[in-house]
């Protein structure tokens, strides 16, 4: 379980009360809200928490920074140790020897023991800090962006394992990434952080919806990979009764269930199927809700008892008669369909 | 014919003794009390630096006649730092120690304070966030990463050491084996106008300090070179 009730004074004013299964937990917030200065409390490096509790426990900073693991987003190495060094002297102080050579192979990092951390390029240093902080074998680790030096590839290849690791582990994780499919991809579960504190945390989907709601909107569609695709690259999805398609390099075995990402400016709207068009998704639905916003008209629909967005402008709002409780057809491209599922 | 005479080469041993000890002692001072200092922001910090700094301002004969004071036995602290040393410090080694440290300590402390001052809390907090204790993280990470600071303090020490007169003179006279130390020993040849022993006195301490640089300079390359 993630557990704590964090009150800061310094350098932002907030009171971060988080309940939440074990697991991982994404914690999304505009930038300056506190997210980074609340793990940083939470691994026990900020003096100015005054009040730290755990677990319904009060805990001391010291207590807390022996069983939590930051990864920050600029990672603390010691700059006259060689990688291996660090690993030796982390894995004698924690003894979890044991630990040593699964991290280095999972991670990547053989290569880099001899070097020292200047030496290291900015995703080398990210994963020598993820297995030195999963070395320390923590309660809950915290991950500050931590994939953003990394490049698709290296990102793709990541996820699984650390997923596995943390599992095997038994450490829950909270997660800030600024990418929300970082998000939506390795978290069930997520808390938003705002001006002052902690406005939800709960289930993934409705904590996205709200917070896209906020920002740029997008909708987290969940489906079962089918075989039988039409061509190399393009998935086809069952998406209750109907089939997504997702262009995809990757494509997992049939029977596996995925989790799409779909942006809202991506979804175009039109008031019936269309024919002789080259979009590969047309999903009839209904309007639940029409929101006018600054930056257009969102327009929340039902398909297959999934809640998916739409972002069209104010004029095509008036020349389709959008309104609560319509008929409509969701169109875009198998290339607008993210596939976040690892497998 | 050896390069210095007997009285000289004693009081060059005598001479190095001194340095080397002053250093171990206020490198091993210094150290935790700059340490200290660094991470707690405490409104005590500009007086204890600012009483550190005083010898660096105060002229050392000036220090010297108060130490001399203050080791008299006919005064409260004289006689209580007698009982303490079990032995009179006016006019002994101990008494002229306890001056280098006092008149070297700036030299010690400041290098140490600066070094930690720039790179301490960044190695302090990467030591803590990989799970070490607060002692852990100073002796096997903050000081092997400001070894190069360590390694000038020292030497700057030890050299400032060799060439203290002033001090000396005031609180440990000449005294052959005790208290007569190089500067003392070539003050008193050009006293006599012995001018090859003063020489002689003279470029030993000079290639002691040319050392000193180099060994300096060639410590802090290394540290580069990781």
């Amino acid at each position: 379980m993630i557990d704590f009730d964090v009150t800061l004074a310094a350098p932002v004013a907030l009171r971060a009360r988080v309940r939440a299964q074990s697991g991982w937990l994404g914690l999304l917030g505009h930038s300056g809200v506190g997210k980074s200065t609340l793990l940083r409390a939470l691994a026990g490096l900020n003096p100015a928490a005054h009040r730290l509790r755990v677990e319904d426990r009060a805990v001391t900073p010291a207590a807390l920074a022996r069983r939590v693991s930051l990864v920050s987003q600029t990672p603390a190495l010691i700059d006259h140790w060689t990688v291996a060094r660090h690993l030796r002297r982390v894995a004698r102080h924690h003894q979890t020897g044991d630990l040593t050579g699964e991290l280095i192979r999972d991670l990547d990092i053989d290569g880099l023991r001899p070097l020292c951390p200047p030496q290291l390029s900015g995703g080398q240093r990210r994963r020598v800090s993820l297995a030195l902080a999963l070395l320390r074998r923590p309660r809950l680790l915290l991950l500050d962006e931590p994939f953003s030096a990394l490049d698709d590839d290296s990102r793709h290849r990541l996820y699984p394992k650390l997923q596995a690791l943390t599992r095997r582990l038994g450490c829950d994780v909270v997660l800030v990434a600024h990418q929300i499919e970082d998000i939506a991809r390795l978290c069930d579960q997520v808390a938003i952080l705002e001006p002052g504190g902690v406005s939800y945390c709960g289930a993934l989907l409705p904590g996205l919806r709200r917070y896209q709601g906020q920002a740029s909107p997008c909708s987290v569609l969940l489906g079962e990979a089918l075989s039988g695709q039409a061509e190399a690259g393009l998935l086809p999805v069952a998406f209750g009764a109907r089939t997504l398609w997702v262009r995809t390099p990757r494509l997992p075995p049939a029977g596996t269930p995925v989790r799409l990402l779909l942006h809202a400016d991506d979804v175009a709207l039109s008031v019936a199927e269309l024919a002789g068009v080259s979009l590969m998704n047309q999903l009839p639905a209904r309007i639940t809700g029409v929101t006018v916003q600054d930056s257009g008209v969102l327009v929340e629909s039902l398909c297959e008892r999934q809640s998916i967005q739409a972002r069209v402008t104010v004029r095509s709002q008036a020349r389709l008669g959008l309104h609560e409780g319509g008929r409509v057809v969701l169109l875009f491209k198998a290339s607008a369909v993210s596939l976040l599922t690892e497998f | 014919m050896p390069w210095l005479a007997s009285g000289d080469a004693q009081a060059l041993l005598l001479t190095v003794k001194l340095a080397a000890t002053t250093t171990v002692i206020l490198v091993a001072v210094c150290l935790p009390l700059a340490w200290l200092l660094v991470r707690r922001d405490s409104r005590g910090r500009s007086l204890i630096q600012s009483l550190v700094m005083l010898p660096l301002v105060l002229p050392p004969t000036v220090l010297g006649y108060y130490l001399l004071v203050a080791f008299s036995p006919a005064h409260p602290p004289g006689s209580l730092l007698a009982r303490l040393f079990d032995q009179q410090l006016a006019f002994s080694f101990t008494g002229i120690l306890i001056g280098s440290l006092i008149y070297s300590l700036p030299f010690a402390f400041r290098p140490l304070e600066a070094a930690l001052q720039q790179s301490g809390p960044a190695l302090d907090e990467a030591g803590r966030v990989l799970g070490f204790p607060g002692w852990y993280r100073f002796l096997f990470i903050v000081i092997p990463g400001i070894r190069p600071a360590l390694v000038s303090a020292a030497l700057l020490c030890f050299a400032h050491t060799l060439g203290e007169f002033g001090v000396v003179l005031m609180i440990g006279g000449n005294i052959p084996g005790e208290t007569r130390v190089l500067s003392v020993a070539l003050f008193e040849h050009v006293e006599q106008m012995n001018y090859q022993a003063a020489n002689r006195l003279a470029l030993t301490m000079m290639a002691i300090a040319v050392a000193t640089v180099l060994l300096s300079q060639w410590s802090g390359r290394r540290h580069d070179r990781f």
